[in-house]
């Protein structure tokens, strides 16, 4: 399963070109789960080819309608969501979201969540089985070049972050996982546990490629008019530029206790961001909230990605990460 | 290839109003590209305000709803057309994110997002459009009304009765001699002059609220039309214009709100209840919806 992914940038004098288990990903840049759809919403503002990855919203085995409203509440630097996952269920998102998919240039990452070890496992079959029925061809791209396993979102009564806290169950579904795909395989971890780096080194352990650090930190704001939570839930994820700090933390922590690479996610909103997370340790970076404020954001983020390298004179991306001292 | 015509951009458009028309309400205008095709009544727009406000750190854009839409682009009544539209709205300053687009001056750029969501679908010849706005959600019914109001729509759409609700008649907007003498805002006082207002207190026109106000007008109207109510307005207000077009067996459009993040149906984030058991989406679903679709009651809680 090597799919090498071309995107539509000119081929420069840098190796912008990262490595996720057998997938070569053009540039680092990707848009992060929950914040692209599964790519059309976008299609209108963003030229989505250009980028390194997109990363769709999470499949669940069932279609679920997600949390109650209000859903969103604006924090300093930052947004608290409470979806609960929403999406078409893996059904619909094979009949509807995938043929499009599978024309996008860039690296396609389907997130899956689920609430039990077997629900994961069993959206991941069905997409591998669809994928062997269908077949591809030659040249022809399958709209699935890995999984990002959510095992990190807050924002669910099962499954979600209650699996991303407990290291041997992070072995055993990624085991299980490992076990019914060739594709690459990206745990995406949540930074509400003791330590982010055992749970990473449990994924490492269960046959992970990459791990993605970091989903939403816990944060809950309270309408003092109200004298209620301003979200339904009450409790959220917390994103945006206010985490960003916690996610360089954690990405410096997790790429200094395991060999797989780290895609580093949380809060980048500007290219120092991403180069942040890039010294700290990341292979590749995420793009989420920015892109509410301004879906230009991954552009802006991959030029001065390669501003930056022209200016310290590094050639290759991946060697980002060894100039910090 | 073929051609491609954009359905919505971000683009940095020259403001040219944003101008107080009532108490902490604005009068906000600007420029058009002139190749993207013009709104629609009851569309938005996504502004990204400078964020300044020590503290607040805002991040997200703020949907605007399109009160009105002027192709000929007149910036006020003494200059000629600059041949440029111009696309009108109005807001309320009311967070830090609108306390932020306030400030900001004609003649500098501003990031805008346009044009998103869906729109009031028109009346049918056999329907009167009655079309109600409570406070701040005048916007959409003022641009809806301009659009029936256009010379060149058959005469059937002319028939309609605009019927706005405000808590009191200080907040009646466009009055105070602050306000612009743009086109926009001259065609605005005029649909107010022709409005049924109501005020919660009696300080001006009928006194209640403006679905009182049409089981008034509903047992005098005349017309041998059947009635298409079109709302926007408080979450309240929907809920019981709702009400009453169920029991009047009427058609409802409302036009609804709710805090929105990506405004392009990304996110699932800005969702209402539904009365079959799931949710819509204000941005990519709406924000215009049948009223029978939305769970308004549930939305209250």
């Amino acid at each position: 399963m090597n799919e090498q992914v071309h995107s539509d940038i000119p081929s420069i004098d840098l190796d912008l070109s990262v490595r996720i288990g057998e997938l070569i990903m053009p540039n680092p840049v990707g848009v992060a789960s929950g914040c692209f759809g599964y790519g059309e919403e976008y299609d209108e503002l963003v030229h989505i080819d250009a980028l390194g990855a997109l990363y769709t919203k999470a499949v669940t085995l069932e279609p679920r309608q997600g949390n109650p409203a209000p859903r969103l509440v604006e924090t300093p630097m930052g947004l608290i969501n409470s979806i609960g996952l929403a999406n078409p269920g893996v059904e619909r998102f094979l009949q509807e979201k995938l043929p499009l998919l599978r024309r996008r240039r860039c690296a396609v990452i389907i997130n899956v969540a689920g609430s039990t070890e077997d629900e994961y496992a069993a959206v991941l079959e069905r997409i591998e089985g669809h994928l062997s029925a269908i077949g591809t061809q030659q040249e022809e791209r399958s709209g699935v070049d890995g999984y990002e396993i959510n095992v990190s979102c807050p924002n669910v009564h099962r499954g979600g972050m209650s699996f991303g806290i407990d290291p041997v169950l992070i072995e055993r579904l990624t085991r299980s996982l490992r076990g019914r795909t060739a594709r690459p395989l990206i745990l995406k971890l949540s930074p509400n546990v003791t330590d982010i780096a055992d749970i990473a080194r449990a994924a490492e352990a269960g046959g992970a490629d990459a791990i993605s650090c970091v989903n939403t930190v816990v944060g809950m704001v309270i309408d003092t008019e109200k004298l209620r939570p301003a979200i339904a839930r009450g409790s959220g994820g917390l994103s945006g530029p206010a985490i960003r700090p916690i996610g360089v933390a954690a990405t410096y922590k997790v790429s200094r206790a395991v060999q797989i690479p780290v895609i580093g996610v949380g809060g980048i909103a500007r290219a120092d961001d991403a180069i942040q997370y890039l010294l700290a340790g990341a292979q590749a970076i995420q793009i989420g909230t920015a892109i509410f404020t301004n879906p230009r954001t991954p552009h802006e983020v991959l030029d001065g990605i390669v501003g930056w390298m022209r200016r310290h004179a590094v050639k290759c991306v991946r060697d980002i990460g060894l100039m910090l001292q | 290839m073929p051609l491609q015509v954009d359905l919505m951009r971000q683009f940095n458009a020259p403001v040219l109003i944003n101008k107080a028309i009532a108490p902490n309400w604005m009068h906000f205008a600007f420029e058009w590209p002139s190749d993207l095709p013009a709104p629609h009544a009851g569309q938005f727009f996504t502004v990204l305000p400078a964020m300044v406000e020590f503290g607040a750190g805002t991040i997200l854009r703020r949907p605007l709803a399109f009160a009105g839409f002027d192709p000929t682009g007149q910036e006020d009544s003494a200059s000629a057309s600059t041949g440029k539209a111009i696309a009108h709205s109005i807001y309320q300053v009311r967070g830090p994110g609108t306390r932020a687009l306030a400030q900001q001056v004609p003649g500098s750029l501003i990031d805008v997002i346009a044009p998103l969501g869906n729109s009031f679908p028109w009346p049918l010849p056999k329907e009167k459009a009655i079309i109600v706005g409570g406070g701040i959600g005048i916007g959409p019914v003022l641009f809806m009304a301009a659009s029936l109001s256009q010379e060149n729509l058959p005469a059937f759409v002319h028939e309609f009765q605009l019927v706005l609700g405000f808590r009191n008649a200080s907040l009646i907007p466009l009055r105070a001699e602050s306000a612009d003498d743009s086109p926009m805002t001259l065609l605005w006082n005029q649909l107010l002059a022709k409005a049924f207002l109501a005020t919660d207190d009696g300080s001006e026109g009928f006194r209640g609220t403006v679905v009182e106000a049409l089981s008034l007008l509903k047992s005098s109207d005349g017309s041998s039309k059947d009635w298409h109510l079109y709302g926007c307005g408080p979450r309240p207000m929907l809920a019981s214009l709702t009400t009453f077009a169920k029991t009047q067996q009427i058609a409802a459009h409302c036009s609804a709100e709710q805090w929105m993040a990506c405004g392009v149906g990304a996110c699932h984030g800005c969702v209402l209840p539904t009365t079959s058991g799931g949710f819509l989406r204000v941005c990519a679903d709406g924000p215009v919806f049948d009223a029978n679709q939305i769970d308004w009651e549930a939305s209250l809680q």
